[in-house]
């Protein structure tokens, strides 16, 4: 257990703690004045609704836990130490069952939300697969995200059908996309164990890191490079013809 | 008959048109402290990468502790250190932090040899990573390398930025492997390599032109000085083996590989010269073989 503490360390911390705790604050508030802002019609409040914040609480947290896990993926160490890349995912799912779901399912059970708690999981997998996604493979990322759209943008009492589909009223859309957003999520998984540095992939993941971490990277022998072989052969040319050496005739 | 830890055959590997491995065969017997030479750009890192499966070569087979490195098991990679090139470390973590994540993925972490090498390389445990210089953060990656007593330990330019105290530290502690473990090391620093290598691998664009015995290399690449009684040809000068030639009028420097003893009286007898032959350290040896 303590082995799984050390590599959470690599998680939970910097700029991931301060955009969960914005974005938790933010659910927070919406969940206790959803019933209040759903009444004022005129402003964004029935727009912004707890599902959006739902959606944006999971998506760019787990942006953020996506380019972390690749970043610590697209490194040597993933290739040469054991249970390294299994390691990190069992600590990154549990990291967001632990702080991105439980905490949107809580809300959605103890408020007056009209959300059923098959709509929260549904949430919760579309726009963490959207998320995961999002900056690791843009193109599969934006496909993803059109969900995660609609959960910000749309309007539930405009529109009776997203209304009821977030109250679980069609459990078969509902199973579907959780269903789509698993295969996806194991996609991105399986993506990750093969990692490698011949992958596009590896490279975008490193350039993400570093931006996120702002990680050093040092190069050994950029630090101390040897003189040109060439200069060295005329040295040693020079070297051998003038001085006497120690030449064993025969 | 004792392990072959890492066995390469016809390994190429090229990223796009260039071609950066090129029918690479190395195989390093369990127990050997093995340097690879070669100039900037010739393929070390590459051939230590597919070595460890970190790339796949789009030719040729590699096994690393007996297995596909491709697939080395859990098993396999807790008995094998590798420091990088190119080091990135958590610059957040302390350096005890940074130690204890390490230990986290191996089931055998010796934290006495951590600690007293901490100690002897005066690493302060409470040091954040990211203040550590350029030196210090490469001992700090070779003592995670030898935290959990790896059976093989690749290293890819371990000493090109330690100091002269660092690097003879360190040197010692190869040293101390020497028949306990196997050591696969890159370096341009060659008298390095023959302070603690007892086999070396010459890469050259690509190929291996030497791999084997570090005293067999020096045996058989030899340096001839021949001084005639009249001027040499200088452009159709020719020795058998023979890499290199300058010729000055009637004298003559021609570095040769595949040197044996009756070589000098053949070459007097053909050239009706005097000929003296100077052994070549490691560095003079590696100029010749990459003389163009």
């Amino acid at each position: 257990m303590s082995d799984y503490l050390q590599i959470a360390r690599a998680y939970l911390r910097g700029t991931t703690v301060v955009v969960w705790y914005v974005l938790f604050l933010l659910l927070l508030v919406a969940s206790a004045f959803e019933g209040e802002l759903a009444h004022n019609q005129a402003t964004f409040g029935d727009v912004l609704s707890s599902k959006s914040y739902m959606a944006m609480f999971t998506y760019f947290n787990a942006c953020l836990l996506g380019v972390l896990l690749g970043d610590n993926i697209a490194h040597p160490w993933a290739s040469v130490m054991p249970h390294y890349r299994k390691k990190h995912l069992v600590v990154t799912s549990l990291i967001a069952l632990l702080f991105l779901g439980m905490p949107m399912l809580s809300l959605a059970l103890v408020g007056t939300s009209d959300i059923a708690p098959t709509s929260v999981a549904m949430i919760f997998l579309t726009c963490s697969a959207a998320g995961l996604w999002t900056l690791y493979h843009p193109i599969v990322g934006g496909v993803l995200a059109l969900p995660f759209l609609i959960f910000v943008m749309a309007s539930p009492s405009s529109s009776p059908a997203l209304a009821a589909f977030l109250a679980g009223t069609t459990p078969i859309s509902s199973t579907i996309l959780i269903a789509i957003s698993l295969i996806t999520i194991a996609a991105f998984a399986w993506r990750l164990l093969t990692l490698n540095e011949d992958k596009l992939e590896y490279a975008n993941a490193r350039i993400w890191g570093d931006l996120l971490c702002g990680r050093r990277q040092i190069t050994a022998s950029s630090q101390s490079r040897s003189p040109p072989v060439s200069l060295l052969h005329r040295l040693t040319d020079e070297r051998s013809m003038r001085t006497p050496m120690r030449w064993k005739e025969r | 008959m004792s392990e072959t830890m890492l066995d390469l055959r016809g390994v190429s590997k090229s990223f796009g048109d260039k071609h950066v491995l090129n029918e690479v065969d190395l195989s390093l017997p369990a127990g050997s402290v093995m340097g690879l030479v070669g100039k900037n750009g010739s393929g070390k890192t590459t051939l230590l990468k597919c070595a460890l499966g970190l790339q796949r070569p789009q030719f040729g087979d590699v096994r690393l502790l007996s297995k596909a490195a491709w697939e080395l098991s859990a098993e396999g990679k807790a008995r094998l250190g590798y420091v990088p090139q190119k080091i990135d470390l958590y610059p957040w973590m302390k350096i005890q932090q940074i130690t204890s994540y390490t230990a986290a993925f191996y089931p055998r972490w010796n934290e006495e040899l951590v600690k007293r090498l901490l100690r002897e390389w005066e690493l302060n445990a409470e040091d954040r990573v990211g203040l550590l210089s350029v030196g210090q953060m490469q001992k700090l990656a070779i003592i995670l390398a030898l935290g959990h007593e790896p059976d093989l330990l690749i290293l890819d330019e371990p000493a090109a930025s330690l100091d002269p105290v660092a690097r003879r530290q360190f040197l010692e502690t190869l040293l101390d492997m020497v028949g306990k473990r196997t050591v696969l090391f890159s370096t341009h620093i060659t008298s390095d390599l023959e302070r603690v290598a007892d086999r070396v691998a010459v890469l050259k664009d690509g190929k291996i032109v030497y791999s084997g015995e570090l005293d067999s290399l020096k045996d058989t690449v030899k340096q001839l000085h021949v001084q005639a009684a009249a001027p040499l040809p200088n452009g159709s000068f020719r020795v058998p083996g023979m890499l290199h030639a300058k010729v000055n009028s009637n004298e003559a420097l021609v570095s040769v590989q595949d040197f044996t003893a009756d070589l000098p009286d053949r070459i007097a007898q053909q050239w009706s010269a005097s000929v003296a032959v100077r052994d070549l350290n490691l560095e003079d040896i590696f100029l010749e073989l990459h003389h163009e």
